[in-house]
């Protein structure tokens, strides 16, 4: 049962990353390769805050959300300012620096050795112990998650960001300041994205850069793409597949060393077909314009 | 050792990584001129012609100079083949810059995995076994690889740069690079030019991903990261300029060699796209750039 | 120009439900196949099941694979020679990608199909994610490839069948002491395999009145060595240590020669595989290494050793390399522990905790009270692709 239970979590915690990152993909418009940085950022500034500071885990996940946020104007206020292509070059020069920031710091990250032993979480003197009270606080957190982009994009300004994304000058015209915008979408985004990071370093206890690759947030982004960026249940389903999928080649058992080549060349061609044939993805209607 | 051999071991050091830098950045800005779009498949081509000598001179016992000139047939061809097949038809589509960058991105991963699949993880050496002390330049030292990647970069320049101002078809390709569509008004077919810079910089992609592979050796990750530097050159270069992205790569090899000479050098990589985020922040048009036009309306 | 972003996407509500119904009919039918899985597993007691969390696929597939190799040899052997009321052992392996997360899950399937009493468990941070889930289970680990400094030290039901980089280091530092060498240059590879080892060196040499002269780390996808080689060059090192056990070690190496640097060059042991030293050709000729004793050419003396080699032959057409070898060991001396104290989580660890001397294909194993399998190391050099003992009056074995 915990082995479901495992699934059941990881799938929880992409979720928050996937529909984080569908705010601002698929609302504005602009593809966030740094979100696994953002994950991490959560996910080392809780750790430590609960390892040095002994700070209580709500109060770390915030604060891990607050400086993600703060994090993210280093990269939104400079290069939002240009076409969406350079964004996406941009963010993934900013994922580079922020691994080799976990990788290298060795004296706070402690680098490639790791942090281990980061406390089991409680809230309100409710211990958080078993697989299914975790279960439960990120199903929970994910709901919230949803909740909360769901309000937000079917909001007003929610209606700008797609305004910005159809648009922007335009809704400039309109008098929006769309920098503002767009910068403060990517700063919630990236908040989210640090929370999921909190609950993975609490759930498995033990982090390291490795976690935080490039190539996670390829993962994340392929999440979207294929769920439909725009739609509120696309990168539900998106994360829900891609996380148990690898695991449902476990029971038919491709064990050589090709198997991980070929699981990675059908994601990479998915994406390929997926582009040609339904660039919105499977549920969502916006195709990056 | 004293002072002055160093530094200009370090500078020789960052003249050849400047080279490569700029090889990768040529074919890349060649490509995005006409096509507007980042060309991620492009470290898959780098990649793909390292091996295809790797199969052709160790595998099958090919002449190496035969090797080298197939493999680069074939890099181009390769890239030809990924315009006609999926770019074409996403511009065709309307598909925007991200679309096909997204795509561009599924082919790199694609390409990479089918490497790894067929060759192994594991580094692969074109001569394998030689170790030959560098030539003395002065106090420095230069393989005779690394000197070629160096005279090579000069070349393709040179030629790229003959190619665009002298020539009919580079009048097309920055015509089409100015504006495609009051190009296609003139009478150049815009399909055309683009599947020509597909070709061209693809045949400079596998030039650069076969001096890399004489060099260092071959993984399956070889044009993912010379990619990025190149990148970078190109874009802090300004993206369309040839002279741009070679100034600029040859700075980056520059600025990263220094840096790693005054930090510890895992911080390398940092750096480079340190200055990247610099140059998007300070100057987005990059070094000889014309300035960004605002968004299409 | 489109407006239609005023448009709610709430229209397409209707048939977006259509696919999350097909999805979750899909995750259920998931689910009823594990639990039909897990059943069918359930009755199984035939064997004596153990559990196996090694990198199968990914870029350390490679590493999974020999470990593999060896647990099964040893098992072969095992259940041969099964005198009748003990049963005959079986292993379930589980592939963990090299991803801690993905571990974790490989874990969890092992724990609720099998709930073996041992967990065999290879790579740093795969077995760092799983070890607060095995202390929880009351379960013995045993790690294999795994070279984090003070592992063991975690949980008293972990154990450690590997030549730590640390100690390599260690005794690296002591050859050198005994050499007319004094100034060493150290370039480690940037994780934790590198990170910790290099700390016990510099540490060491400086007990031995060595002087290390800079330490640079390299990064395990790097290929641009030139001004890293330059930094230790100007330093005027009498060696330069290698830390690491990548491709890219060697290509430093290589770029070492390149630039002209003639002093002799230290490795670990896994540079002195093979396919490494074929790799390094020239470059790595004269290098010396930190080895373990397990030596296939000088296998005679050990029938123990002699009949593992040929079975190895056997049965992959190749020869054996030391990972094979940890594993089979580590695989040896669980089954005695069964043996002794019965084959339950409690029995096995006071059972390894007892193994003193035991006669291995490493050599001879002593069981540290933390739970460290110590092995005796010694120093070898590269000689025309050939690994010959350095000099054996300068044979050292570091306690």
């Amino acid at each position: 049962m915990e082995y479901l239970f495992h699934i059941l979590i990881l799938s929880s915690i992409y979720t928050i990353l996937s529909v984080s990152l569908s705010l601002v993909a698929g609302h504005i418009g602009i593809l966030s390769v740094a979100h696994a940085g953002f994950y991490g950022i959560g996910a080392y500034t809780s750790a430590l805050l609960t390892i040095h500071l002994g700070c209580p885990f709500l109060l770390g996940v915030l604060l891990g959300m607050m400086i993600t946020a703060v994090v993210s104007l280093f990269i939104s206020i400079p290069s939002l300012r240009l076409h969406e292509d350079y964004f996406v070059i941009a963010t993934f020069g900013f994922q580079i620096i922020l691994f080799s920031i976990f990788n290298n710091w060795i004296d706070l990250t402690r680098g490639p050795l790791g942090i281990f032993g980061i406390p089991q979480p409680s809230i309100l003197g409710w211990k958080i112990g078993s697989d299914i009270d975790f279960l439960i606080v990120t199903v929970i957190w994910t709901a919230c998650t949803c909740g909360i982009v769901y309000r937000l994009v079917t909001s007003p300004y929610g209606r700008v960001l797609r305004g910005i994304r159809e648009d922007e000058v335009f809704t400039q015209a309109m008098g929006k300041n769309t920098l503002w915008f767009k910068v403060s979408a990517l700063a919630l985004s990236a908040g989210l994205a640090s929370s999921a990071g909190s609950l993975y370093a609490h759930y498995i206890t033990y982090i390291d850069p490795s976690s935080f690759t490039v190539m996670e947030s390829i993962l994340i982004i392929s999440m979207v793409i294929i769920g439909g960026a725009d739609s509120l249940w696309g990168p539900i389903i998106g994360a829900v597949i891609l996380v148990t999928l690898p695991e449902l080649l476990r029971f038919i058992g491709i064990k050589s060393a090709m198997a991980a080549n070929l699981r990675q060349m059908f994601y990479g061609l998915l994406l390929v077909i997926m582009m040609i044939v339904k660039p919105s993805g499977l549920l969502g209607r916006y195709r990056f314009k | 050792m004293d002072q002055g051999r160093m530094w200009s071991q370090i500078l020789l050091n960052a003249l050849i990584a400047g080279s490569t830098y700029s090889l990768v950045g040529i074919g890349f800005s060649l490509i995005f001129s006409p096509a507007r779009f980042f060309h991620m498949a492009h470290g898959g081509i780098i990649t793909v012609a390292g091996y295809l000598v790797y199969a052709m001179a160790v595998l099958f016992k090919l002449n190496h100079s035969l090797s080298i000139f197939i493999a680069l047939f074939l890099a181009a061809i390769l890239g030809s083949v990924m315009e006609l097949l999926v770019f074409r038809r996403l511009r065709q589509q309307k598909g925007s810059g991200t679309i096909q960058l997204i795509a561009s991105l599924g082919i790199l991963v694609v390409l990479q995995n089918l490497i790894s699949l067929v060759f192994g993880d594991d580094v692969m050496v074109l001569n394998p076994g030689v170790v030959k002390e560098g030539l003395q330049i002065g106090a420095a030292r230069i393989t005779d690889v690394q000197l070629g990647i160096v005279l090579t970069n000069i070349v393709v320049f040179l030629l790229i740069s003959f190619l665009l101002h002298r020539t009919k078809i580079g009048w097309m390709i920055r015509a089409v690079t100015d504006d495609a569509e009051l190009a296609q008004i003139f009478g150049i077919s815009v399909e055309l030019v683009i599947l020509l810079a597909f070709f061209i910089g693809s045949a400079i992609a596998g030039i650069a991903g076969i001096l890399i592979a004489y060099d260092i050796g071959l993984t399956p990750l070889l044009g993912f990261q010379a990619l990025f530097m190149g990148v970078v050159a190109a874009i802090s270069g300004g993206i369309t300029s040839p002279t741009g992205t070679m100034l600029a790569g040859l700075l980056l090899g520059i600025i990263m060699q220094i840096s790693a000479w005054l930090l510890p050098t895992q911080w390398q990589e940092a750096i480079a796209f340190t200055i990247l985020l610099l140059f998007l922040l300070l100057r987005p048009q990059g070094l000889l750039g014309k300035p960004l036009r605002s968004k299409k309306v | 120009m489109s407006i239609s972003f005023l448009i709610l996407s709430r229209k397409m509500a209707q048939r977006d439900w259509i696919w999350v119904v097909g999805i979750g009919c899909l995750i259920l039918m998931m689910i009823l196949w594990l639990g039909s899985y897990q059943s069918s597993k359930m009755p199984k007691t035939e064997f004596r099941q153990l559990g196996a969390i090694f990198p199968l696929t990914g870029s350390a597939a490679q590493i999974g694979i020999w470990q593999q190799r060896g647990i099964e040899l040893a098992i072969e052997r095992l259940n041969q020679n099964l005198t009748p009321p003990a049963k005959p052992f079986q292993i379930i392996y589980e592939d963990s990608q090299g991803d801690p997360k993905t571990g974790v899950a490989a874990l969890q399937k092992i724990i609720s199909t099998a709930n073996p009493p041992v967990i065999f468990s290879s790579l740093s941070s795969v077995s760092s994610a799983i070890l607060p889930i095995l202390e929880r289970h009351q379960t013995v680990s045993l790690l294999l490839a795994v070279s984090l400094p003070g592992i063991t030290e975690r949980s008293e039901w972990t154990f450690r069948c590997h030549l730590g980089s640390d100690n390599e280091a260690e005794a690296m530092a002591a050859y050198l002491a005994t050499t007319p060498i004094r100034r060493v240059a150290v370039a480690y590879i940037n994780d934790e395999f590198g990170v910790g080892a290099v700390a016990v060196f510099r540490q060491v040499a400086e007990d031995k009145k060595l002087v290390v002269t800079a330490t640079e780390a390299y990064n395990k996808d790097g290929s641009d060595f030139r001004t890293l080689v330059t930094k230790l060059r100007r330093t005027n090192p009498e060696a330069i240590y290698v830390i690491g056990y990548v491709n890219s070690s060697v290509l430093l190496i290589k770029q070492l020669r390149e630039l002209g640097v003639k002093v002799p060059v230290l490795g670990n042991l896994t540079l002195s595989l093979p396919s490494f030293l074929q790799l390094g050709g020239q470059a790595l000729e004269g290098a010396i290494f930190t080895v373990t004793p397990f030596d296939v050419q000088q296998g005679q003396e050990s029938p123990e050793l002699n009949s593992f080699v040929r079975a190895y032959q056997d049965r992959y057409q190749e020869e054996p390399n030391v990972y094979t070898a940890f594993a089979y060991d580590a695989m040896m001396m669980v089954a005695q522990a069964a043996q002794n104290r019965g084959f339950s989580a409690e029995g096995i660890r006071e059972g390894l905790l007892e193994i003193h001397d035991y006669q291995g294909i490493m050599g001879e194993l002593n069981v540290e009270s933390n739970g460290e399998i110590e092995f005796p190391t010694r120093i070898v050099q590269n000689q025309g692709g050939a690994i010959v003992p350095v000099e054996s009056s300068l044979l050292k074995t570091i306690e």
